[in-house]
């Protein structure tokens, strides 16, 4: 493998984002070339992708200085490189983010269709692929930082994209604002190790972290510290508990990318990162809190998807669940699994989304699964590949699934009975919610209005070919690369990666993907008695449902514990006391000194050439009478 | 340190102190006996009463600009003369065509300002 | 005695000179489109900036006319900075002058003498020549402020420039004197070797000290920088534009040269000189520009600001102090005619925006504007990935190594100062809703080509920074 192909894949989507977001005008009235050449920009980078897996599958790789691109930025005792680690993880990123990227590219275009933001959409998509990009090539925290934030940038703008709606723009906020917090922990947690290591790369901070070689510029807690500042970095992006709420409002974006950025990609960041810093995780033994979180936050979300009716949102809270299983796997050391679910999830996460994109757009954007009931018969497409979607969510046996929720259920077994629990009851939980979803959007009485119905029909082949593609790795892909457990083709291909998981996974397998499917085919089953003839009541019907269905009004609490009071803390504490009465007192007297000051160097400036030589003068004077008298 | 800036000093005093005694000696031997005539400011044949701020126009400075430019080209000839026999017996053509490229720049500012109306009056 | 001229060391000046020629030949035929002149100077400038481009890569080393004028890395490097300044004014001139403007001739002219001067500056090796070039540069420059006759700010600003810099020239020349008086000698390499620590007369000091002056008259030094606002705001903004760079890259270079290499001996007495100057010139320039309106005058007080940056490198006064200070300049250079570039484009029908609160609301209206507006401010700010961050670590990082850390630090605080009022207009481009409607007049491609060459160069040395750093590392005295 050759720096050369890297860079090509590297910017080849930087190249559609300045083709689109240039020549965007003169890009207007040819949405579909706008279009093929953002998607034609990401293949070139799937197909280097294809290169470097196989040039990794044979034994190559990047990592160390052979990766360095260039030096960016030299110190005396430092230097920040731009250069790219390659291994078995990376490539993994790299082929579901430029291969299920590309086929929502594919499907946007069918998607976005008559959109007056047209270019914008596909420039966005394009730099969000290429910062992507950059955080999973990157060789150093630097780099992944550089990535972190692009992508924050890029969803920040999607999810605003429809910037004329003020729920679109609030919610672009509010991501925005999380995300901030979570960065910020992120800046804090690479500032320690940077600290801590004086460098940044990769390879010298793990090299030098498993000699115990660095400054333990918090004593024996400096791992515990910066690996637990990381964490809330990934809480932050990958919508943990307690920054999750962020996510459910992002479905105010376009659907694809709900697809790509909110299900398949972006916020997997947080998995890759603890992931691609295992080693860390492991010498600061914080996995577990990362489990913990992890495991609660799948529970939790997977309750309150329970509850919803609006298809994106259930498919939101769902992302958020099933991110809490990847965590729970990276946390309890087995770090390949946690990146299979990954891989399969989105897949599967991705298709339904796009499913989901599929069924608004032949309601006219309607959510509220309430209003729609036996689209089956007119979307037999959508419908099918919904299915495989759902059914490989719900575990659903030798569904993707199955395999990598498994892996995690089977390794957190080993660590702790108690997240084993409550992961298997969420996966209860999970399958009854998507097969509710299934029972009251595609079976039953027809509620659709006549108005909508009438119009009813399957969409375009660039928006379903691009589904029935995708539905395929999301049936299979589990079985192909998961086959025997923890002696899987993933975990042979990923072993070099990551530190041998320190509980040796105990238990007959075979007892446990058992208990799993029952436990996935019970969900199914009570959906199919609760919801198959009926539809979710228009009002909660007890207190309880009415907990949940309002979210267990978390966002009210935030905004009544957090949001009102920093709002009137900053209003009346902050800017009546300390605003205006102690810190304006300091500014306005520094202002006002330098008011003074510049009041008086104004007066300096009186645009009158005579007053400007005087100045001149007394300056030369001045400095004469330095040299002639103060030395 | 500072005793080494007096010839400076010492020039600047003989400077003001020489314009000064020979004002003031004209002053004090000069015999007085003025006319009306004499008391008239000379100006270079220019009517000396009125307002001093008086406008004229501009187009003596541009021909007096113009003159000084020519007048330089013919100064530097001089010396440029004065060595070329220094130079004749190894280099002389390259120094002759040298000068000559450089009135020949100067000709096009020549024709360049003639062109652009630089040398009429009206 | 045989003349021998090395023809190929003078090519960058040879063709800027034909140049010019040919631009007044072609003056002169009223039927052709004036406009062809700004190509004509982008072309000749383009031709010498390729040409500079492979010499500084061969590692032309020479010198002409009698050891009077000095080809190195050094001078060729600068040629390279005042070559892509020369060609951006050019480019965002075409549209600013407009098709009709019978007087383009002159203006171009002008341009490419004032090109011509800073290219004599940088490869002066003689006090003598870099005067020539100096006054060369600076005439020039007086005629251009004052280019729009018709009007009262344009010529009152052309006619202070006049009279502040022949007050500096006076000194500047003055101090010439001074040293030829305590030297024995104006070449530089004949200072250099006549002084010792021992043998430095008063006339030596003060002949020094009144070059800091002319200097720092034509660089924006406090307290000499009083002409810069007035200037700034009242000439052409793309003259400013120039003036701002070029001319100050080109001060600089003869700066270096002259303190670097012929007064090497005296570091002990300018030394602290420029450290005191820089202190004082970054702080008033960033305080004063706080408090503008306009944004001419802002970006005025910001080049004033810049300056002082750029004395940190000299006042490091080792070799990777000079070379950051020539990073710093060819990257202030392009990110300051953009951002008048920008300020450029920002024109409404009734002429440009100049107040920063008509800035108000265009970074959604005109995200184009917005973008190059922010980050051209951004690179001013020294925010990374872009170009200025690049130049100013380079040379905290010079006088950091050359122990200068309290001038660091005062450089650090300055930086935030500044971030101040460059987000301010960020700010106020994306978070404030305008007073009023202005009726915007369509972008000029031309104008458009310009901004997006700079914006390219600023996120190229931003992110790309150690192609260049070699190369001028390399070109150091």
């Amino acid at each position: 493998m050759s720096l050369g192909l890297i860079v090509v894949l590297l910017i080849s989507p930087f190249a559609g984002f300045l083709i689109n977001g240039l020549f965007g005008k003169w890009l207007k009235g040819k949405e579909k070339l706008s279009g093929w050449i953002s998607a034609l920009a990401v293949f070139v980078s799937f197909a280097c992708s294809i290169i470097a897996f196989t040039s990794v599958r044979g034994g190559g790789g990047m990592s160390g200085d052979e990766g360095i691109l260039y030096e960016w930025i030299k110190g005396e005792s430092f230097a920040f490189n731009i250069g790219f680690h390659v291994d078995a993880l990376t490539t993994v990123m790299l082929l579901v983010i430029t291969g299920v990227g590309f086929i929502i590219h594919v499907y946007s275009i069918g998607y976005m269709h008559g959109d007056s933001g047209y270019t914008r959409y596909f420039a966005y998509l394009n730099l969000f692929v290429f910062a992507m990009l950059i955080l999973v090539l990157g060789n150093n925290y630097l780099m992944m930082f550089v990535g972190w934030e692009g992508v924050g940038l890029c969803s920040y703008l999607l999810i605003g994209f429809w910037y004329e709606k003020q729920s679109a723009t609030d919610a672009g906020k509010k991501a925005f604002i999380v995300n901030r917090i979570g960065d910020f922990g992120f800046l804090l947690g690479m500032f320690t190790l940077f600290a801590a290591f004086g460098s940044l790369d990769f390879t010298t901070i793990f090299d030098s972290a498993d000699a115990g070689n660095f400054q333990q510029i918090f004593g024996a807690s400096t791992l515990v510290i910066a690996t637990l500042l990381l964490f809330v970095g990934a809480v932050g992006k990958s919508a943990q508990i307690p920054l999750y709420v962020w996510l459910p409002d992002a479905m105010e974006g376009p659907t694809p990318v709900s697809a790509l950025i909110h299900a398949a990609t972006m916020v997997t960041a947080g998995v890759y990162m603890i992931a691609r810093s295992a080693v860390l995780y492991e010498l600061a033994e914080t996995g577990e809190v990362v489990a913990w979180i992890g495991v609660l936050t799948a529970f939790f979300a997977a309750t309150i998807a329970l509850a919803q009716n609006d298809i994106k949102r259930i498919l939101a809270y769902s992302t958020v669940s099933q991110l809490g299983y990847m965590f729970v796997g990276v946390g309890v050391g087995a770090y390949a699994s946690g990146i299979f679910h990954l891989v399969t999830h989105a897949f599967f996460k991705g298709l339904m989304f796009l499913t989901a994109g599929s069924v608004m757009h032949a309601m006219a954007n309607e959510l509220d699964m309430r209003k729609m009931g036996g689209l089956r018969a007119k979307m037999p497409i959508t419908h099918w590949t919904f299915l495989v979607g759902a059914m490989a969510i719900a575990g659903v046996p030798f569904l993707s699934g199955f395999w990598s929720k498994d892996e995690i259920l089977h390794s957190a077994w080993a660590i702790s009975p108690v997240i084993y629990g409550i992961g298997l009851i969420t996966a209860f939980l999970t399958a009854f919610y998507m097969f509710r979803l299934i029972f009251v959007t595609f079976y039953g009485e027809s509620r659709v209005e006549s108005g909508v119905a009438s119009h009813l029909h399957e969409s375009p082949p660039v928006m379903w070919v691009p589904l029935a593609i995708l539905a395929i790795p999301s049936a299979l892909i589990g079985l192909l690369l998961g086959w025997g457990g923890h002696n899987s083709w993933f975990h042979h291909f990923t072993e070099h990666v990551f530190p041998k998981a320190h509980g040796e996974a105990s238990g007959n397998m075979l007892v446990f993907m058992g208990i799993s499917s029952v436990v996935g085919l019970a969900g199914i089953a009570f959906a199919w008695i609760r919801y198959r003839e009926r539809v979710p009541a228009a009002e909660p019907t007890h207190a309880l449902h009415k907990l949940v269905a309002n979210k267990y009004y978390i966002d009210e609490v935030y905004n009544a514990v957090i949001v009102q009071p920093i709002k009137n803390g900053s209003h009346y504490l902050l800017w009546r006391i300390l605003d205006t009465g102690i810190i304006d007192g300091i500014v306005n007297g520094v202002a006002a000194a330098i008011r003074l000051i510049g009041g008086t160097l104004r007066r300096l400036q009186t645009g009158l050439v005579q007053a400007y030589i005087v100045s001149m003068v007394v300056g030369i004077v001045l400095f004469l009478a330095y040299y002639l008298f103060v030395r | 340190m500072l005793i080494d800036y007096l010839p400076i000093l010492l020039l600047g005093l003989f400077a003001v102190l020489f314009a000064g005694i020979n004002l003031a000696l004209t002053h004090i031997l000069g015999p007085k006996r003025p006319t009306r005539a004499k008391l008239s400011v000379y100006e270079s044949g220019v009517q000396p009463v009125g307002d001093a701020r008086q406008r004229f126009t501009i187009r003596f400075d541009l021909i007096a600009m113009l003159f000084i430019i020519f007048d330089i080209e013919v100064v530097f000839l001089y010396p440029w003369a004065v060595v070329f026999r220094k130079f004749s017996e190894t280099s002389g053509l390259f120094i002759l065509v040298e000068m000559l490229v450089f009135i020949g720049i100067l000709f096009l500012g020549y024709i360049y300002a003639w062109k652009k109306g630089g040398l009429t009056w009206d | 005695m045989p003349i021998e001229i090395n023809w190929q060391l003078l090519m960058p000046e040879l063709v800027i000179a034909l140049t010019l020629i040919i631009v007044l030949i072609f003056d002169m035929f009223d039927s052709i489109s004036k406009t062809i002149l700004g190509w004509l100077t982008i072309v000749g400038a383009g031709i010498a900036l390729w040409v500079s481009i492979q010499m500084q890569q061969a590692g032309t080393v020479g010198t002409q006319f009698n050891d009077m004028f000095k080809v190195d890395s050094f001078s060729l490097f600068f040629n390279i900075i005042f070559l892509i300044s020369t060609i951006l004014v050019a480019l965002i001139s075409l549209s600013y002058l407009g098709k009709d403007d019978r007087k383009q001739g002159p203006y171009y002219l002008l341009i490419l003498l004032a090109t011509l001067g800073m290219m004599l500056m940088a490869a002066g090796n003689e006090l003598i020549v870099v005067f020539l070039g100096l006054e060369l540069m600076s005439l020039s420059l007086y005629v251009l402020a004052g280019y729009f006759r018709d009007n009262p700010v344009s010529s009152e600003a052309g006619m202070k420039y006049l009279l502040l810099g022949a007050f500096a020239s006076a000194f500047f020349l003055y101090g010439i004197a001074l040293i030829y008086g305590g030297a024995g000698t104006t070449s530089i390499p004949g200072i250099a070797s006549n002084l010792t620590a021992e043998s430095q007369s008063p006339l030596l000091l003060g002949g020094m000290f009144l070059l800091i002056v002319g200097f720092g008259f034509k660089v924006a030094i406090v307290p000499f920088h009083q002409w810069a606002p007035d200037v700034y705001e009242g000439a052409p903004t793309t003259i400013a534009a120039f003036i701002s760079a070029g001319p100050k890259a080109a001060g600089f270079a003869a700066f270096l040269r002259i303190f670097m290499e012929a007064l090497p001996a005296m570091q002990s007495q300018w030394g602290d000189v420029i450290i005191l100057l820089a202190m004082l010139t970054m702080t008033v320039g960033n305080v004063i520009a706080i408090a503008q309106t306009n944004i001419k005058r802002m970006l005025a007080y910001s080049s004033i600001a810049h300056a002082g940056y750029v004395l940190i490198g000299l006042a490091a006064a080792n070799n990777e102090g000079i070379s950051s200070v020539m990073l710093y300049l060819l990257v202030y250079c392009v990110m300051n005619i953009g951002a008048f570039g920008a300020v450029i484009l920002a024109k409404t029908t009734d002429g440009e925006c100049l107040t920063i609160s008509d800035y108000a609301g265009l970074g959604f209206r005109k995200p184009l504007l917005g973008l190059f507006m922010t980050l051209m401010l951004l690179s001013l700010a020294g925010f990374p990935p872009t170009a200025g961050f690049v130049g100013k670590f380079y040379i905290f990082k010079s006088a950091v190594q050359a122990g200068h850390t309290w001038l660091v630090i005062i450089g650090a605080i300055n930086t935030a100062i500044s971030a101040f009022y460059y987000l301010r207009v960020v700010v106020t481009m994306y978070m404030r809703e305008p007073e009023e409607e202005l009726e915007f007049s369509p972008y000029p491609s031309t104008l458009v080509v310009g901004l997006i060459l700079a914006v390219i160069g600023v996120l190229f040395i931003g992110i790309l920074p150690s192609l260049l750093l070699n190369s001028v590392q390399n070109s150091v005295l």
